[in-house]
Protein backbone atom coordinates (compact mmCIF):
# COMPACT_ATOMS: atom_id res chain seq x y z
CA UNK A 1 0.00 0.00 0.00
CA UNK A 2 1.17 3.18 -0.93
CA UNK A 3 -0.16 6.32 0.51
CA UNK A 4 0.46 9.72 -1.91
CA UNK A 5 1.17 13.33 0.15
CA UNK A 6 1.01 16.17 -1.61
CA UNK A 7 1.08 19.82 -0.75
CA UNK A 8 -1.87 20.95 -3.32
CA UNK A 9 -1.32 25.18 -4.53
CA UNK A 10 -2.29 26.96 -1.07
CA UNK A 11 -0.71 25.24 1.10
CA UNK A 12 -3.34 22.45 1.88
CA UNK A 13 -1.75 18.94 2.02
CA UNK A 14 -3.34 15.42 0.66
CA UNK A 15 -3.66 12.37 1.70
CA UNK A 16 -4.54 9.85 -0.74
CA UNK A 17 -4.58 5.98 0.09
CA UNK A 18 -5.14 5.52 3.34
CA UNK A 19 -5.94 2.26 4.92
CA UNK A 20 -8.65 1.54 6.97
CA UNK A 21 -6.30 0.49 9.75
CA UNK A 22 -4.01 4.20 9.64
CA UNK A 23 -7.39 5.97 8.96
CA UNK A 24 -8.85 4.71 12.31
CA UNK A 25 -6.14 4.98 14.17
CA UNK A 26 -6.11 9.04 12.92
CA UNK A 27 -9.77 8.79 14.16
CA UNK A 28 -8.98 7.85 17.64
CA UNK A 29 -6.95 10.55 18.09
CA UNK A 30 -9.49 12.52 19.77
CA UNK A 31 -10.44 10.06 21.93
CA UNK A 32 -6.92 9.35 23.50
CA UNK A 33 -7.44 12.82 24.71
CA UNK A 34 -11.19 12.83 25.83
CA UNK A 35 -11.19 9.28 27.58
CA UNK A 36 -8.41 10.41 29.52
CA UNK A 37 -8.67 11.13 33.24
CA UNK A 38 -7.12 13.75 35.97
CA UNK A 39 -3.82 12.24 34.90
CA UNK A 40 -4.02 13.17 31.63
CA UNK A 41 -5.27 16.26 32.86
CA UNK A 42 -2.37 17.31 35.59
CA UNK A 43 -0.31 16.94 32.00
CA UNK A 44 -2.51 19.52 29.63
CA UNK A 45 -3.15 21.66 32.27
CA UNK A 46 0.38 21.57 34.25
CA UNK A 47 1.04 24.45 36.91
CA UNK A 48 3.01 27.50 36.12
CA UNK A 49 5.28 27.29 38.82
CA UNK A 50 6.70 24.62 40.68
CA UNK A 51 5.79 25.31 44.10
CA UNK A 52 1.99 25.99 44.59
CA UNK A 53 2.28 27.16 48.15
CA UNK A 54 4.05 29.98 46.92
CA UNK A 55 2.39 31.46 44.30
CA UNK A 56 -1.41 30.48 45.49
CA UNK A 57 -2.88 33.70 44.21
CA UNK A 58 -1.58 33.31 40.47
CA UNK A 59 -2.56 29.53 40.53
CA UNK A 60 -5.94 30.72 41.45
CA UNK A 61 -6.16 33.31 38.72
CA UNK A 62 -4.26 30.51 36.45
CA UNK A 63 -7.17 28.09 37.46
CA UNK A 64 -9.84 30.73 36.81
CA UNK A 65 -8.60 32.47 33.55
CA UNK A 66 -5.65 30.94 31.95
CA UNK A 67 -7.02 27.07 31.85
CA UNK A 68 -10.04 27.47 30.53
CA UNK A 69 -8.95 29.67 27.18
CA UNK A 70 -6.28 26.39 27.09
CA UNK A 71 -9.18 24.09 26.87
CA UNK A 72 -10.81 25.87 24.73
CA UNK A 73 -7.26 26.12 22.44
CA UNK A 74 -6.88 22.17 22.87
CA UNK A 75 -10.30 21.55 21.75
CA UNK A 76 -10.18 23.95 18.66
CA UNK A 77 -7.40 21.82 17.68
CA UNK A 78 -9.29 18.37 18.13
CA UNK A 79 -12.27 19.96 16.12
CA UNK A 80 -10.19 21.26 13.56
CA UNK A 81 -8.87 17.52 13.27
CA UNK A 82 -12.15 15.95 13.28
CA UNK A 83 -13.80 17.90 11.02
CA UNK A 84 -10.78 17.25 7.70
CA UNK A 85 -11.40 13.67 9.02
CA UNK A 86 -14.97 13.84 8.25
CA UNK A 87 -14.95 15.23 4.97
CA UNK A 88 -12.74 12.51 4.21
CA UNK A 89 -13.74 10.21 0.97
CA UNK A 90 -12.93 6.47 0.72
CA UNK A 91 -12.95 5.35 -2.59
CA UNK A 92 -14.32 2.18 -4.45
CA UNK A 93 -10.82 0.44 -3.35
CA UNK A 94 -11.41 1.21 0.04
CA UNK A 95 -8.77 3.81 0.56
CA UNK A 96 -9.18 6.72 2.11
CA UNK A 97 -8.43 10.89 0.64
CA UNK A 98 -8.17 13.92 2.88
CA UNK A 99 -6.72 16.80 3.20
CA UNK A 100 -5.71 19.30 5.92
CA UNK A 101 -5.97 22.94 4.96
CA UNK A 102 -3.45 25.28 5.59
CA UNK A 103 -5.21 26.91 8.39
CA UNK A 104 -5.39 24.06 10.19
CA UNK A 105 -1.96 22.62 9.97
CA UNK A 106 -1.16 24.11 13.45
CA UNK A 107 -5.01 22.49 14.97
CA UNK A 108 -3.01 19.16 13.67
CA UNK A 109 0.32 19.55 15.26
CA UNK A 110 -1.50 20.67 18.93
CA UNK A 111 -3.97 18.01 18.82
CA UNK A 112 -1.14 15.19 17.88
CA UNK A 113 0.72 16.19 20.50
CA UNK A 114 -2.02 16.27 23.13
CA UNK A 115 -2.53 12.92 21.92
CA UNK A 116 0.86 11.62 22.14
CA UNK A 117 0.98 13.50 25.89
CA UNK A 118 -2.20 11.50 26.84
CA UNK A 119 -1.69 7.78 26.10
CA UNK A 120 2.13 8.22 27.58
CA UNK A 121 -0.05 9.35 30.92
CA UNK A 122 -2.81 6.67 30.69
CA UNK A 123 -0.57 3.89 29.76
CA UNK A 124 2.93 5.38 31.77
CA UNK A 125 5.18 4.64 29.18
CA UNK A 126 9.20 5.04 30.23
CA UNK A 127 11.17 6.75 27.96
CA UNK A 128 12.80 3.52 26.82
CA UNK A 129 9.42 1.66 25.96
CA UNK A 130 8.45 4.93 24.02
CA UNK A 131 11.45 3.76 21.37
CA UNK A 132 10.10 -0.43 21.08
CA UNK A 133 8.11 -1.60 18.26
CA UNK A 134 4.91 -2.29 19.27
CA UNK A 135 3.67 -6.35 19.58
CA UNK A 136 0.69 -7.74 20.09
CA UNK A 137 -1.82 -4.86 18.84
CA UNK A 138 -5.12 -6.54 19.86
CA UNK A 139 -3.53 -5.27 23.82
CA UNK A 140 -4.29 -1.96 23.98
CA UNK A 141 -1.63 -1.01 25.50
CA UNK A 142 0.62 -1.92 22.38
CA UNK A 143 -1.86 -0.06 20.32
CA UNK A 144 -1.46 2.78 22.33
CA UNK A 145 2.56 2.11 21.57
CA UNK A 146 1.57 1.94 17.93
CA UNK A 147 -0.53 5.09 18.25
CA UNK A 148 2.04 6.97 20.15
CA UNK A 149 4.61 6.35 17.04
CA UNK A 150 2.18 6.73 14.29
CA UNK A 151 1.21 10.50 15.80
CA UNK A 152 4.95 11.43 15.89
CA UNK A 153 5.76 9.75 12.40
CA UNK A 154 3.29 11.88 11.19
CA UNK A 155 3.99 15.37 13.41
CA UNK A 156 7.50 15.20 12.59
CA UNK A 157 6.27 15.39 8.87
CA UNK A 158 4.79 18.16 9.26
CA UNK A 159 6.56 19.96 11.02
CA UNK A 160 9.23 19.54 8.30
CA UNK A 161 6.56 20.57 5.62
CA UNK A 162 5.57 23.62 7.44
CA UNK A 163 9.57 24.81 8.80
CA UNK B 1 19.93 63.52 50.38
CA UNK B 2 19.61 61.78 53.83
CA UNK B 3 15.48 61.26 52.49
CA UNK B 4 16.33 60.36 49.18
CA UNK B 5 17.88 57.19 50.04
CA UNK B 6 15.41 54.91 51.58
CA UNK B 7 13.77 55.33 48.39
CA UNK B 8 16.47 54.53 45.92
CA UNK B 9 16.85 51.09 47.77
CA UNK B 10 12.98 50.30 47.92
CA UNK B 11 12.94 50.91 43.92
CA UNK B 12 16.12 48.83 43.43
CA UNK B 13 14.54 46.13 45.83
CA UNK B 14 11.16 46.41 43.65
CA UNK B 15 13.19 46.22 40.37
CA UNK B 16 14.63 43.20 41.77
CA UNK B 17 12.24 40.93 43.03
CA UNK B 18 9.71 41.85 39.50
CA UNK B 19 12.98 39.78 37.26
CA UNK B 20 11.06 36.66 36.91
CA UNK B 21 12.71 33.42 34.76
CA UNK B 22 10.95 31.57 32.46
CA UNK B 23 11.43 27.55 32.91
CA UNK B 24 10.94 24.60 30.10
CA UNK B 25 11.57 21.20 31.69
CA UNK B 26 12.36 17.82 30.12
CA UNK B 27 9.07 16.19 28.89
CA UNK B 28 10.24 12.53 27.22
CA UNK B 29 7.03 12.81 25.06
CA UNK B 30 7.30 15.81 23.06
CA UNK B 31 9.63 15.74 19.87
CA UNK B 32 12.59 17.80 20.33
CA UNK B 33 11.49 18.84 16.63
CA UNK B 34 8.64 20.00 17.99
CA UNK B 35 10.26 22.12 21.16
CA UNK B 36 12.46 23.38 18.81
CA UNK B 37 9.59 24.87 16.38
CA UNK B 38 7.76 26.11 19.39
CA UNK B 39 10.56 28.24 20.97
CA UNK B 40 11.46 29.56 17.56
CA UNK B 41 7.54 30.49 17.85
CA UNK B 42 6.86 31.61 21.43
CA UNK B 43 9.96 33.25 22.14
CA UNK B 44 10.94 34.23 18.71
CA UNK B 45 14.53 32.53 18.87
CA UNK B 46 16.67 32.00 15.94
CA UNK B 47 16.94 28.12 15.02
CA UNK B 48 20.47 27.94 16.50
CA UNK B 49 19.49 29.48 19.60
CA UNK B 50 16.41 27.52 20.02
CA UNK B 51 18.22 24.44 19.36
CA UNK B 52 20.52 25.10 21.99
CA UNK B 53 17.57 25.70 24.62
CA UNK B 54 15.90 22.81 23.47
CA UNK B 55 19.57 20.54 23.77
CA UNK B 56 19.58 21.96 27.30
CA UNK B 57 16.24 20.71 28.17
CA UNK B 58 16.88 17.80 26.59
CA UNK B 59 20.31 17.29 28.52
CA UNK B 60 19.88 19.51 31.83
CA UNK B 61 16.03 18.57 32.59
CA UNK B 62 15.79 22.35 32.35
CA UNK B 63 16.13 25.45 30.40
CA UNK B 64 16.14 29.11 31.43
CA UNK B 65 14.30 30.61 27.96
CA UNK B 66 13.65 34.45 29.33
CA UNK B 67 13.78 36.86 32.03
CA UNK B 68 11.79 39.84 32.79
CA UNK B 69 8.72 41.40 34.01
CA UNK B 70 6.05 39.17 36.09
CA UNK B 71 3.52 40.04 33.51
CA UNK B 72 5.35 39.08 30.30
CA UNK B 73 6.77 35.44 31.97
CA UNK B 74 3.14 34.72 32.47
CA UNK B 75 2.26 35.49 29.18
CA UNK B 76 5.29 33.10 27.50
CA UNK B 77 4.31 30.07 30.30
CA UNK B 78 0.64 30.26 29.25
CA UNK B 79 1.75 30.73 25.75
CA UNK B 80 4.57 27.52 25.70
CA UNK B 81 1.50 25.59 27.66
CA UNK B 82 -1.01 26.23 24.84
CA UNK B 83 2.14 24.23 22.50
CA UNK B 84 1.94 21.75 25.55
CA UNK B 85 5.24 22.39 26.73
CA UNK B 86 6.35 21.99 30.52
CA UNK B 87 7.03 25.75 31.60
CA UNK B 88 6.92 26.79 34.54
CA UNK B 89 7.92 30.46 35.87
CA UNK B 90 10.11 31.56 39.12
CA UNK B 91 11.42 34.32 40.60
CA UNK B 92 15.93 35.07 39.34
CA UNK B 93 18.01 34.03 41.78
CA UNK B 94 18.94 37.72 43.08
CA UNK B 95 22.68 38.76 43.23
Amino acid sequence: MTIAVRILPGGAISFEGVGDPLFDTLRRMREAVEAGGEEVDRRLFPDPVENRSLEEDLIEDWNGIIQPDLQETFLSAREAVSADLRRAVQGSDGLWTFQIPKAHLDGWMNALTQARLALAEIHQFSEEEMSRTPSDLAMPREFALLQMGFYGMLLEWLLSVTS
Amino acid sequence: MTLDLPENETREADALDSIWSVVVHNDPVNLMSYVTMVFQRVLGFGREKAEHHMLEVHNLGRSVVWSGSREKAEFFVQQLHAHLLLATMEKAPQP
